[in-house]
């Protein structure tokens, strides 16, 4: 009975948390690592899902139609994902923290202003916002932990360059599995309750490692294999990757350490997050669950947008010139629409107003390349745009999603490699999908395996 | 970021633009399942247009708090045109039993004694039961289309051995993508309702090359590079994947033929399949949708289940003997299940009765090597072990499944090596996952993309849900 009052007043606590303040704690002891935050912190979310499930298991979340079914669960309220929400209105939250939130609260590199992606995955995965120490406590283990088995270089190199950045990413992935300890763990019998603990430990290692690899395809596709691939300890993360791809720009930096936060996380039901989920459901390894997330996000509905939107623009400046009047976009926009596509970069499966990812983008470029030609030319497509989808009247969503904006900034600075572009945002979304998965074993979270029936079943089913 | 998908303008369309029969391929007369896909998928597309309009707004699930942290088991949520489990009779794969497929898929081979794969694939493509030259034809296709190449051979050699086969399978898939024909028609803008005749394309194409990549990767592991990598025109897919093996004994061969068939569909829910599918709906080719299955099927929870079978059994024999009595077999069981683990190659999430693709290969094996001291311990075990199960009273399915047979057989012809049982699922799991995939391009399946929540917002979720029921019930708020 005692157990039960704690719990309940747990779930009390818990009943008060819409004060979006009430989401985040900062962290009192300063020299915790993320692994002892996380080890505190795992049984209490667990005791408390366990007892939300005992209280509430029962309780309608939603009914299914057929055309739920046809229409690919849009909609369906089937995963849970404790790391971010979406909200149709106000965009991304990442564990309650909106975008701006982050950039306010986040620490930042010494000289720069964006928040380091190290601090949002401390946020993923612990729901508390890290200190300055313990992000730079993070770059340097990950700096420790990033070298690649000699059997991976052997084999990104012996890759054609005429393979996609994106295929040559997931076998390196792939191959990297042959270190998983959390592969190993299970083969030796671990104990059901400590699986987390080693698919936090493939985590890290494959976070740390993912820059060397993606800098090793970039390297070798685009640069006839040139450049580094050692990692300075000194630097973090995106430092450290913008470095290896052969960027020695300060501003870039700063950007990919914006990129690599704003495309981490982005709740649980978008393809790669949700490739990710099922696989590691059926327990293979982080390194596994991966790649397979990373076959999804090489499809072009989920990770090729933003190259869709470049090749738009080019063929928009082509045609109606670098600088176009708001007359001729106008034009040259209903001329897409009438021949039956969409104009890239606009519009959602969620979101409903203009995506705080393009906001927040559109600010860092605002600052640091305002004169810039496209830049001016996305502005201005930005104010042409929804009012036009609008008046078609049978568009949700007008606005532009973060895919409007990433492409131009990255093609700024230098990097005009679209195909590349997509594996920058695994990179990303690897902090937001990993951090997930440790939750999901943390958790005891089931095999995934919904029901399928034929159409000749549904009929049956209907009809009686 | 995704494009409009919507109901209305995939109607327009299909009205507009009449379907129009395309030419064959380039070297004469077309293949006979793709012809008769091409008349069959703008029959289906209105059937399926017709439910939709009839019936779309039924009901036919409800979600719980409970069902949604667990997994979506049983919801309803997927569509699957190829094959329907029924918990009582097993699979049936285009409606028809698995037991009269594997009874009147035609043996094309002379003397052979098993359908074919080629057959099987025909079948769930199509949803007719291919006649012997239909059978015949897809076998050829399959040889025409089956080498590898150079560079993806030339990787597959560069992986470091120790690197797990399903993870080198994985990266093969991958790195193929570069002949994706899906890949080079989107880029080029095709019409959404031909994308299935690029992924018809890609999935042939992928299928045929699937034994030589899954050969190659099998005798880097196993046999120091030994072995033929080369298609011999003469002999069917499972005969060329057999000799590639270095195990061409016949009967060896019709246990491949059927194993391929056992395997190659199980509804569109399991892991191997349903993540083919969702990385298929972001129009991911079929040679990365493919590899993203096999990481799904790699997990130990999907894949390795005969694999656990055979080393509970390599225990069991190494315990009390080949020959053990009916009480010593009774009493390892009973230590197994005090151990707190589980018999593995029994029971299952949704089967309750004897898995029939377990008694399919029974009858091969009373058929073929009836002798092996492996084959007759799972016969009797088949009869002791549901009624120790029964007297537990908790076990909803105390019957034996496939993965109770499995690695039994494939031992017996010598393919030892455990490892490798889950490429051979891998390669075999193909079948299924492209036929659904190609029939998910030919009905336009959209995007899938559920909402997730995380377990904060399910609580608000249901404090709002109170509040609207005006406290109908004095529940405690979370």
């Amino acid at each position: 009975m005692s157990l039960y009052r704690i719990s309940a007043r747990k779930l009390s606590e818990a009943q008060k948390l819409p004060n979006v303040g009430a989401y985040v704690r900062m962290i009192a002891a300063d020299g915790k690592s993320l692994r002892d935050v996380l080890a505190a912190k795992v049984p209490q979310e667990q005791e408390r899902v366990k007892n939300f499930r005992k209280q509430h298991g029962a309780t309608k979340m939603g009914e299914t139609t057929i055309d739920m079914m046809y229409g690919g669960m849009r909609g369906i309220k089937a995963l849970v994902t404790e790391t971010s929400v979406l909200d149709a209105d106000e965009g991304i939250r990442f564990r309650g923290l909106s975008i701006p939130e982050c950039q306010k609260v986040l620490p930042a590199a010494d000289g720069g202003t964006e928040p380091l992606p190290e601090g949002l995955f401390w946020l993923l995965l612990t729901g508390e916002v890290p200190t300055k120490s313990q992000v730079q406590q993070l770059s340097r283990e990950w700096a420790e932990r990033a070298a690649l088995p000699q059997h991976v270089v052997t084999m990104l190199n012996n890759m054609p360059t005429t393979l996609h950045p994106m295929s040559q990413f997931a076998a390196a992935v792939t191959a990297l599995n042959h270190d998983s300890k959390f592969a190993k763990a299970y083969s030796d019998g671990v104990h059901k309750s400590k699986y987390w603990e080693y698919v936090y430990e493939d985590s890290m290692d494959l976070i740390a490692k993912l820059p060397v690899v993606a800098a090793t395809i970039y390297c070798n596709t685009y640069r006839g294999g040139k450049g580094s691939r050692s990692i300075d300890s000194s630097l973090d993360w995106s430092a450290n990757f913008v470095k290896m791809l052969g960027y020695d720009n300060a501003p870039f930096t700063e950007l990919m350490r914006l990129y690599l936060t704003i495309h981490s996380d982005h709740e649980g039901g978008n393809v790669s997050a949700h490739t990710v989920h099922l696989v590691g459901s059926a327990l293979s390894d982080p390194y596994l669950s991966f790649a397979a997330g990373l076959n999804g996000l090489a499809g072009p509905l989920h990770g090729l947008a933003n190259q869709e939107v470049l090749v738009w623009l080019r063929k928009l400046q082509k045609e109606a010139g670098n600088n176009p009047s708001e007359e001729q976009l106008k034009e040259y926009i209903w001329k897409t629409l009438k021949s039956g596509q969409v104009v890239p970069g606009y519009g959602h499966a969620v979101l409903r107003k203009t995506d705080p990812r393009y906001t927040c983008q559109r600010e860092f470029a605002l600052k640091h390349l305002p004169e810039d030609e496209t830049f001016q030319l996305v502005s201005k497509i930005y104010k042409v745009v929804p009012p036009i989808l609008t008046e078609t009247g049978k568009v949700k969503n007008p606005w532009p999603n973060v895919d409007a904006h990433s492409g131009v900034l990255l093609q700024y600075y230098g990097m005009k490699e679209m195909n590349y572009y997509t594996v920058l945002f695994g990179v990303s979304r690897a902090l937001g999908v990993l951090a997930s998965l440790v939750w999901d074993r943390a958790l005891g979270l089931p095999i995934e395996r919904p029901k399928s029936f034929s159409t000749d079943l549904l009929v049956k089913m209907v009809q009686k | 970021m995704q494009k409009t998908n919507n109901y209305k303008s995939f109607k327009i369309f299909f009205k507009n633009v009449p379907f129009r029969s395309y030419p064959d391929c380039k070297n004469g007369k077309g293949s006979g399942l793709k012809a008769k896909l091409a008349k069959k998928i703008p029959i289906e597309r209105e059937k399926f247009l017709g439910i939709k309009c009839l019936h779309g707004k039924k009901i036919i699930g409800q979600i719980s708090v409970n069902s949604v942290i667990g997994g979506m088991r049983g919801l309803p949520l997927l569509f699957c045109e190829t094959s329907s489990l029924d918990k009582n009779k097993g699979i049936y794969y285009r409606g028809k039993l698995l037991k009269d497929v594997c009874a009147k898929l035609p043996r094309v081979q002379e003397g052979t004694q098993e359908g074919t794969p080629e057959g099987c694939f025909f079948l769930l493509t199509s949803g007719s039961m291919p006649t012997k030259k239909e059978a015949q034809e897809v076998t050829n296709e399959w040889l025409k289309r089956g080498s590898v190449p150079r560079y993806c051979l030339r990787m597959i050699d560069s992986m470091d051995k120790r690197v797990h086969p399903m993870a080198q399978l994985c990266a093969a898939s991958a790195c193929l993508n570069p002949q994706s024909q899906f890949v080079e028609a989107y880029t080029k803008g095709a019409r959404r309702a031909d994308y299935w005749k690029y992924s018809y394309e890609d999935s042939m194409n992928l299928i045929a090359m699937l034994p030589t990549v899954a050969a190659a990767i099998y005798s880097n592991v196993f046999r120091d590079g030994e072995g033929s990598r080369e298609v011999n025109y003469e002999e069917d897919w499972s005969g060329n994947f057999c000799r590639m093996l270095g195990l061409p004994e016949k009967d060896f061969v019709d246990l491949m033929r059927l194993y391929m068939i056992l395997h190659a569909d199980h509804e569109s829910g399991n892991v191997s399949a349903h993540a083919c599918h969702l990385v298929g709906t972001a129009l991911s080719d079929p040679f990365l949708s493919f590899s993203a299955s096999m990481c799904g099927l790699a997990g130990p929870l999907h894949g390795l289940a005969n694999q656990e079978v055979l080393v509970w059994l390599t225990k069991l024999r190494k315990a009390i003997g080949d020959d053990p009595s009916d009480e010593e077999l009774k009493k390892f069981i009973d230590d197994t299940l005090k151990g707190g683990q589980v018999i593995p190659g029994y029971g299952h999430a949704v089967l309750r009765d004897t898995d029939p693709r377990f008694v399919l290969q029974n009858e091969f094996a009373m058929k073929h090597c009836k002798d092996d001291p492996g084959v007759k311990l799972v016969t009797r075990l088949w009869k002791i072990i549901p009624e120790v199960l029964k007297k537990l009273n908790k076990v909803a399915n105390p019957y034996p499944n496939v993965d109770a047979h499995s690695g039994v057989l494939l031992q017996h012809y010598c393919l030892k090596e455990l490892k490798f049982y889950t490429v051979l699922f891998g390669v075999s799991r193909a079948l299924g996952v492209l036929s659904q995939l190609i029939w998910s391009r030919a009905l336009g399946a959209p995007i899938e993309r559920p909402k997730s929540f995380s377990s904060i917002e399910i609580c608000k979720f249901i404090n709002e849900a109170d509040k609207k029921a005006g406290k109908k019930n004095n529940k405690k708020k979370c």
